[in-house]
């Protein structure tokens, strides 16, 4: 039940962070879209081994969430509810991976690195992936969606999915709250409500669904419909796209660290 | 400008199931007219709303919007006419931001993107919401959604205004505004409505409905005045008629 | 988890199918583009709702492809699917955004293409009845979530970034979706079952009865384009690189030398015994992680380093900003 609630808080935080107006969020959604995408890109070509050239690449989500004044907080909550699944996947590694690294008189498992790197890794992947949407609201992402070509109907898809998860997960939520209030103590539903409750709210969907349909007929809608193409291209995304695409390449080529370090030899 | 009259005529219309909510209803309404439609539940309010929509078609009689018969060749042109505010704002702004929301309609009939945002900007001033044009539809509260609601469809320029139950859940003030609003439009408007003070407040001319039939067609104040007819029609005289609950004196002289 | 061969490589996958389900939809009948909203938000509603699973203490909730097939049809199914997914991805970061396209085929093709019309429509093609429709519900959820589950091994394997072997991997991940199958298919069969005594006009739609066998084809055919152009990227990808499959694969079967058509078949037997102890294989350590005490202090400062400029630079984007505040 505080599941729905929070999930409805979540997504609903997000967009009013998106809605705010700073240097990033006007930046064309495409744009966004590119660089986001070649961040997640260049970081999962990395060699399994790689830890250390990882580090440059914490410079992106931490510049973007201190210029929009992203909470850190939300960012450390989200990639904590994804470590689990990334450790289970990665914890065997050291088992596992028995290839020693010998250096100098110490011997480190080659599935320590890995499991390491794909932590940071995934960090990395996610903070990026949040921090997209939490700087370009949903009607920018549909209006890049449809630049790139994405047919109206899976954009007008998309977009009414998203405007009715907030009717529903509330109309998911009384009915749970109605049924919780009955049944104390219970964790979940059990298993004789399952098809009456879940038909109910699929039952109630689908009226109103033909009722949304009659109201966007009774507004002309035909089966095509123009999403607006929005902003334009100016000098922020001139810059903002090659400069963080050739940060990334430069980060991917050369071990910064290693590179720095290098000085003090 | 004469699209601004409706003509029903000996309209029936029967569900599948064999329910018939429309039996022989005739009116007429004119220019510039605001006619409240009431009935107890199951009256048959809705049948008829959808059906000068044009989203159902009478089996038996006609239906005139302006000189043009609703068929569904002429659906399209009727439905420019036309402007049908739905009970629960949900069903009707679909989009993600009010602004998005009344643009779907001129968006639909091609108009250029100029032209869109001149009827957007228009509309959401006539309602008095053009500060929450970027908000998100969910985020607003009952009063702002209905206003976003008449907006959208007042963006399409509609001669006439259909309004289902235009104030049903909102907060007095909320109540107050939409009414407020409401008269300003010259349109010609159909209300239906439960909330029989606001229909005496708005509407010249009520027609009641019973099972189907118009059991009263006439000026509001003699019609929901009559106490015995608002009776037998499952409904009650408005509040403002009714004695003072206080010191019971009766309001009707 | 994910190398981005594998994960763009599905990702042209799902466009494709994708692509070949709007035609089909619009086609057919774009007005159900809003019942297709409205039940795609429906199933992330219902999503969230937990099930008390009898006899055990735990919960299980619904994925919901089966049953948006059996509502929508399989391509409108298979779109909606794709919009659920996209939002999960942005909003809830499930998975990410290189692992989009593997949700959505492991999630959405099997469920729609495959046991929908194999499993659900062959059961029910000779008149609805509650038992039928019960079955056919069960038996496709379960089917649909054992090839999604195989796939998800596979693609995890391909990618070469875990090291877990292939049999055990295999063998728990199906364990585990047999059990979430089941859940999956009893509650679809129990709302199914549910809307089809109260409003069979929900269940059943001409959509579905109009599905000719012609868009099926050109679909299985489209994933059939993707599957080859996916080996073709993995080998080329793999022979450049031996970090990637091919070394997870070598790593599975303890043996490097294994080559050819053999390798897959020898690791899947070979698995059991070898992880055990593997056997000495130590040829990375000189490729990357150098092999002197000084590169590893090197790593280390530069890094300390590298984080701090990080700090810095952000401190100094704070500044400014506060200035231009003032």
């Amino acid at each position: 039940m505080t599941d729905i609630a929070g999930a409805l808080y979540e997504i609903k935080h997000l967009d009013e962070l998106a809605k705010r107006d700073n240097t990033i969020n006007n930046i064309h959604p495409l744009v966004k879209l590119i660089v986001t995408l070649s961040y997640i890109g260049i970081l999962a070509s990395f060699d399994r081994y790689e830890v250390s050239a990882l580090i440059p690449f914490i410079m992106y989500p931490a510049a973007v969430m201190i210029i929009c004044e992203i909470p850190v907080g939300k960012i450390i909550k989200r990639v904590l509810t994804l470590e689990p699944f990334i450790i289970v996947a990665g914890i065997l590694n050291p088992i596992l991976d028995k290839s020693t690294i010998h250096i100098g008189n110490l011997t480190m498992s080659g599935g320590w690195l890995t499991l390491f790197s794909l932590i940071i890794k995934s960090t990395l992947m996610v903070s990026a992936g949040f921090l997209l949407i939490a700087t370009t609201g949903i009607d920018d992402i549909a209006g890049a969606m449809s630049l790139v070509k994405i047919p109206s109907i899976f954009v007008l898809l998309f977009l009414l999915t998203y405007r009715y998860i907030f009717v529903l997960m509330d109309e998911a939520e009384r009915l749970l709250k109605g049924y919780s209030l009955r049944a104390p103590g219970q964790k979940g539903v059990k298993m004789k409500v399952w098809g009456s409750m879940i038909g109910q709210l699929l039952i109630r969907s689908f009226n109103r669904a033909q009722i949304i349909y009659q109201s966007m007929v009774l507004k002309g809608y035909n089966g095509r419909y123009n999403v607006s193409g929005g902003k334009g291209f100016g000098y922020a995304e001139g810059i903002y796209l090659p400069v963080w695409v050739a940060f990334f390449i430069m980060s991917r080529l050369i071990n910064i660290p290693m590179f720095i370090s290098g000085f003090f030899h | 400008m004469s699209h601004h009259k409706i003509e029903l005529e000996e309209v029936s219309f029967n569900y599948p199931d064999g329910h018939q909510a429309l039996d022989n209803v005739t009116f007429m309404l004119g220019h510039g007219e605001s006619v409240g439609v009431v009935g107890a539940n199951g009256a048959g309010k809705s049948t008829l709303l959808s059906i000068l929509s044009g989203i159902l078609f009478p089996q038996k009689g006609s239906v005139r919007v302006g000189d043009i018969p609703v068929t569904k060749k002429t659906l399209s042109d009727v439905r420019r006419s036309i402007g049908l505010v739905f009970q629960e704002p949900d069903d009707q702004l679909f989009m993600t931001s009010v602004y998005d929301d009344v643009a779907f309609g001129p968006r639909n009939y091609r108009l250029d993107e100029k032209e869109v945002e001149q009827r957007v900007n228009h509309a959401l001033e006539e309602v008095g919401i053009n500060h929450l044009k970027d908000r998100p539809p969910y985020k607003l509260s009952g009063g702002e959604k209905k206003l976003a609601a008449i907006a959208a469809v007042i963006s399409m320029e509609p001669d006439i205004l259909i309004m289902d139950e235009p104030t049903a859940s909102l907060d007095p003030k909320a109540r107050r505004k939409v009414m407020n609003i409401l008269k300003g439009f010259r349109h010609t408007k159909i209300i239906t409505s439960h909330d029989l003070d606001m229909i005496m407040d708005m509407c010249d001319r009520t027609i009641v409905l019973k099972n189907g039939k118009i059991a009263a067609d006439g000026l509001t104040v003699d019609i929901l005045g009559d106490s015995g007819l608002m009776d037998r029609c499952g409904l009650e005289i408005p509040l403002a008629m009714q004695n003072c609950p206080v010191c019971k004196k009766s309001k009707l002289l | 988890m994910l190398s981005p061969t594998v994960g763009g490589t599905m990702i042209t996958a799902a466009v494709g199918t994708a692509a070949v389900s709007i035609k089909e939809v619009r086609d057919m009948d774009e007005k159900k583009i809003p019942l297709m909203g409205v039940i795609s938000a429906f199933v992330f509603a219902a999503q969230m709702i937990n099930f008390t699973i009898p006899g055990t203490g735990s919960s299980g909730h619904l994925a919901g492809a089966i049953m948006l097939s059996i509502l929508l049809g399989p391509y409108a199914g298979f779109l909606s699917i794709a919009a659920i997914l996209l939002i999960q991805a942005l909003f809830f970061a499930d998975g990410g955004l290189l692992a989009y396209g593997c949700n959505v085929i492991n999630m959405g093709f099997f469920a729609c293409f495959i046991a929908y019309p194999l499993i659900y429509r062959t059961i029910t093609k000779k008149g609805m009845t509650r038992t039928r429709l019960m079955t056919g519900s069960i038996l496709s959820s379960v089917a649909a979530l054992q090839m999604g589950a195989f796939s998800v091994v596979i693609q995890t394997l391909l990618s070469g970034k875990t090291e877990l072997p292939f049999a055990q991997f295999a063998l728990a991940m199906q364990g585990i979706h047999l059990a979430i199958g089941a859940v999956e298919g009893v509650v679809t069969a129990a709302v199914v079952s549910f809307v089809w005594k109260v409003r069979p006009d929900i269940i059943n739609t001409e959509s579905s009865e109009k599905s000719k066998k012609q868009g099926y084809k050109s679909v299985i055919v489209g994933f059939l384009v993707a599957a080859l152009l996916l080996a073709g990227g993995i080998s080329l990808f793999a022979s450049a690189n031996p970090d990637g499959l091919e070394w997870s694969i070598g790593k599975v079967a303890g043996d490097k030398e294994i080559k050819g058509e053999t390798r897959v078949h020898k690791s899947l037997e070979k698995a059991q015994q070898d992880i055990a102890v593997l056997p000495d294989y130590s040829f990375k350590k000189q490729e990357n992680a150098g092999e002197s005490m000084g590169t590893v202090v090197s790593g280390l400062v530069g890094s300390g380093i590298t984080v701090g400029l990080v700090l810095v630079a952000g401190y100094l984007i704070k500044l400014i900003k506060r200035k231009k505040a003032k």
